[in-house]
């Protein structure tokens, strides 16, 4: 009858413990997080081109490759360009000041270059602005075969990762401008028209371009 | 006249009030709101000299925030904070009657309407930071000083040191304006040879000074310590304004150019004032003395902003409305000079065609070129673009399940911070770090705030820039699964 008895206390006991155990409390893991520092007014930075981090990657290409877009005709979606002639985009000037750069008008917008006949192309690179550090938004580069985009298009180049632009997703990253430019490895792809979009950036809802480099044979 | 003034306030109402939301807030207006926040929580504010001001500011916010309701700084919104400066632009053109007695009624109406479409006026009428409440209580200081010294009344001299106290508590610069006003005050002596009757007024002005400064650097008697740390805060202050530990050095000409280009019409009107007063060519009703001392005291403080190294936009407005007074006084002598008949008219006529231009001028620099850096008051300020992260980050809290509990981490400079501590003001899991560091890796941020410099390029996140300032970007990346989500909503 003992025995019985200090089994039964055990075991009710370890009921217990159990029990509390299953329904200990539980509470909400607060964060302690530090707040804000103060600072005094920030500088009024208005200096050009400042440098910033940037990786160029290296890029192989047959030897003999040239800028086979330097002069060639360019066109775009805006025929009217704010500052500046489409025709700055293939000239050679890659300076960020004022007079080097074509801007066009706010939302999507893109320039287009016909390379005359279908070229094997290796890589192309875009100076867009470089006057101010800055990301533009939805860069996309596509190349076809004919000047209305129809007929076989490839996208080389797309950091429109939510579509806003309406070229489909991309899964390339933003990018800050910077005087050496943003270099896109186009492996090699076949075609005669390029065309370059964009829908503002970080400074202002206008587009940009300096210079666009098209290197192939 | 009365017609005149209602038309004149307004004007001046419609380019004070009106899309005051619109504008993003800059680094030092969400500082200021952010202070203001540990007030209304707390109901507790103590002096700190380190990049802060006086105490006015804060304490004048709160009955606004008990009007509109708001017991939180979530609360609270950008016309909580706004509507303050408004309120003092707009009293300072409705006391300009104050010297009436001294200028005469064409001056007051020339003043009123200057101050009301002077560009800089309008554009800090509508900035939450201490100038405005400044300005009207250095001219709150002027006028009731005018006062005493023509009555020798104890209600004025009061009403003055009182006033004076005010400028004090609300800014320290107010010592370069107390300067201006003595170094006025004994040319005026020297050059008319006549001294005060008593300086009773003068000592009762200087003694409520003294005691409304107190009260207010002492958190109303709980910070003992308050008022001294006042007074030792001016070592670093003049450190600063000889340059030294500042990214505010500008040249001389710094304001010279403001006043002569966004100004320019009560630079001009303020040079004709000068002249009619060196000429002793002021309308019989306006007081000679009081228009010397108005020169001496504009010319005093134009020089001695012009001198200090450190420069501000801003700082314009303490010498601004000096010019507008000697403006005033300049339309008043023209319209003197003009006699009777049709010249008055035309006199009237040939001034509003540059008085448009300067309305015009200031409607633009207050609503459309409100955040643009060509706009010379838009001082270091949020780019347009920051809204568009605001707006990012509010589609993101939208689609997840934590609603506003979402963790966000901001890795950035101070500098680089604000106005961050604003636009996050309703949530309450976020965290400043001045290094990637110190930020704990766990648990998981569903945001990370950055500066592109400290960016940690996480993995598993999707990266975007956003403007902050010119030249100054942030980086927020997102965590994956977040983004997958927002971007379902998207299809």
């Amino acid at each position: 009858m003992k025995m019985n008895f200090r089994i039964a206390s055990t075991l009710a006991l370890a009921a217990l413990f159990a029990g509390s155990a299953l329904a200990e409390e539980m509470v909400k893991l607060e964060l302690e997080l530090p707040k804000p520092l103060f600072a005094g007014t920030p500088k009024n930075v208005q200096s050009a081109n400042l440098e910033r981090k940037v990786v160029v990657p290296e890029i192989m290409v047959p030897k003999g490759t040239l800028n086979i877009a330097a002069g060639k005709e360019v066109t775009g979606s805006d025929d009217f360009p704010v500052i500046g002639e489409l025709e700055y985009i293939t000239d050679g000037d890659k300076d960020g000041a004022d007079g080097s750069y074509v801007e066009l008008g706010p939302m999507v917008q893109w320039v287009q270059i016909d390379l005359g006949e279908a070229k094997t192309l290796y890589a192309v690179a875009i100076w867009h602005y470089h006057a101010q550090g800055r990301a533009y938004r939805d860069v996309v580069v596509q190349v076809a075969d004919d000047a209305d985009f129809t007929e076989n298009v490839q996208t080389l180049f797309n950091n429109d990762h939510d579509n806003s632009a309406g070229l489909g997703i991309g899964k390339d990253k933003e990018y800050i401008e910077t005087n050496k430019g943003k270099l896109i490895n186009t492996k090699g792809a076949k075609a005669q028209f390029i065309r370059l979009s964009s829908n503002g950036s970080t400074g202002s809802d206008m587009n940009h371009y300096i210079e666009v480099e098209v290197f192939g044979k | 006249m009365p017609i005149f003034f209602l038309l004149i306030l307004a004007v001046a109402l419609g380019l004070r009030l009106p899309k005051l939301a619109d504008r993003p807030m800059h680094h030092d207006e969400a500082n200021q709101a952010y202070r203001f926040g540990t007030l209304l929580e707390t109901g507790t504010y103590e002096y700190d000299s380190g990049d802060h001001h006086g105490p006015t500011l804060y304490y004048l916010t709160l009955p606004i925030a008990w009007r509109t309701g708001a017991e939180s700084f979530a609360e609270t919104t950008e016309v909580t904070y706004r509507i303050l400066p408004v309120l003092f632009g707009l009293l300072l053109i409705l006391c300009t009657p104050l010297l009436r007695s001294g200028i005469g009624c064409i001056a007051v109406l020339a003043a009123a309407l200057f101050t009301a479409i002077s560009p800089a006026m309008a554009y800090y009428s509508r900035f939450y930071i201490q100038e405005m409440s400044l300005v009207f209580f250095t001219f709150l200081t002027l006028a009731t000083g005018w006062h005493a010294w023509r009555s020798g009344a104890r209600s004025w001299a009061i009403g003055c040191g009182l006033s004076a106290g005010l400028m004090f508590a609300t800014k320290e610069t107010a010592i370069i304006a107390y300067a201006a006003i003595f170094g006025a005050a004994l040319l005026c002596a020297i050059t008319t040879r006549k001294l005060p009757r008593s300086i009773k007024p003068l000592l009762i002005a200087l003694g409520c000074a003294i005691v409304m400064a107190f009260v207010l650097f002492s958190s109303f008697f709980t910070n003992l310590g308050g008022p001294l740390e006042s007074i030792m805060a001016f070592k670093g202050y003049f450190a600063r304004g000889s340059g030294i530990d500042t990214d505010h050095v500008h040249p001389w000409y710094f304001y010279l150019g403001m006043l002569t280009r966004t100004e320019g019409l009560v630079f001009g009107m303020g040079l004709v004032g000068i002249l009619s007063i060196l000429w002793k060519k002021i309308p019989a009703n306006c007081n000679l003395g009081l228009a010397r001392f108005l020169m001496f005291y504009t010319l005093l403080l134009t020089l001695a902003y012009s001198a200090i190294a450190y420069k501000t936009p801003w700082c314009i407005l303490s010498f601004l409305h000096g010019w507008i007074l000697l403006a005033a006084l300049g339309v008043a002598a023209l319209f003197g000079a003009a006699q009777r008949g049709w010249k008055p008219r035309l006199l009237f006529a040939l001034l509003l065609i540059p008085a448009f231009g300067t309305y015009r001028l200031a409607h633009r620099t207050v609503f459309r070129f409100a955040a643009d850096p060509r706009n010379p008051y838009a001082y270091a300020h949020t780019a347009p673009d920051f809204m568009n992260l605001v707006r990012r980050i509010g589609e993101l809290e939208a689609v997840s399940p934590k609603g506003k509990e979402l963790y966000i981490q901001v890795v950035a400079d101070p500098k680089e911070t604000w106005p961050l501590p604003f636009y996050l003001r309703e949530f309450p899991n976020v965290g400043y770090w001045t290094n990637a560091e110190t930020a704990p890796t766990q648990p998981l941020p569903d945001l990370i705030i950055s500066s592109p410099d400290l960016e940690t390029d996480p993995k598993g996140y999707l990266t975007e820039y956003y403007g902050l300032r010119p030249d100054t970007l942030l980086a927020i990346h997102i965590d994956s699964n977040l983004w997958n989500t927002f971007l379902e909503t998207r299809k």
